[in-house]
């Protein structure tokens, strides 16, 4: 009778990492990508303004109501919007092939936490650029993105140092 | 690198091979090769010991230092 393969908590831990990005992967999908299309398409067929829009607290009746200023922030915004999906998928899928200290995965971290970041400075201009009005100090919102995008870089930065142990590591006989 | 790795030496010396030697100090065939094609970064003490103990040989026998 064969005994089942006892598995070592390195491999343990590493399924329950799949597990969670194949998890975080469908919630992606399920709460940024499928509403991201669906706004996309209602865009299209121009069914996206019954009532107006509200974009960064003021509101608009039409799109060509918004200006100029704003519609370059919103498309900017969209391209960061799909820049980080984009990422985050990818480090996702990483995450789903054992793949947890790379190069890769740093190079990804690196990129997400340039994104985060990006994303609180692109709030507060796209905040000027709505109300008129160019506040210094940032917001809790994009304060929080620009303290969060900071944070993420530096776990990226000893990510890179963790790289370079399991490369010492596995080069030791 | 300074440090040169004569393993290749020592297992033609002593008629052995690769295969067998990772078998009886119980490392795989992939980390010996990687010892004996000089990309180790470090080496245990303990898989030294074992290397010396099966070849019958010194350390120096093995590890050569070339400035």
């Amino acid at each position: 009778m064969n005994t089942p393969k006892k598995q070592t908590p390195t491999a343990v831990s590493l399924e329950r990492i799949r597990k969670i990005s194949r998890t975080l992967k469908l919630l992606l999908g399920f709460f940024f990508i499928a509403p991201m299309l669906m706004v996309g398409l209602a865009f299209c067929q121009a069914k996206a303004w019954p009532q107006g829009c509200t974009i960064s607290g003021v509101h608009y009746a039409t799109f060509s109501e918004v200006p100029a200023a704003l519609r370059v922030m919103l498309a900017l915004g969209l391209v960061w919007y799909v820049w980080t999906l984009v990422t985050c998928w990818q480090l996702l899928n990483l995450y789903g092939r054992g793949e947890i200290f790379s190069r890769a995965n740093v190079r990804l971290y690196q990129r997400l936490g340039h994104l985060i970041f990006a994303g609180g400075l692109l709030q507060m201009v796209a905040q000027a650029a709505a109300t008129g009005q160019f506040r210094l100090w940032p917001d809790t919102g994009s304060g929080s993105w620009i303290i969060g995008g900071l944070f993420v870089v530096m776990i990226a930065a000893i990510m890179e140092e963790g790289c370079k142990l399991r490369e010492e590591q596995e080069l030791t006989v | 690198m300074p440090i040169i790795v004569n393993l290749d030496v020592v297992l033609a010396q002593r008629k052995l091979r690769l295969n067998d030697l990772a078998a009886a100090v119980d490392i795989t065939p992939q980390n010996l090769s990687i010892l004996k094609t000089g990309k180790a970064r470090a080496i245990r003490f303990s898989t030294l010991e074992a290397i010396c103990e099966t070849l019958q040989c010194q350390p120096g026998d093995i590890l050569e230092y070339r400035p």
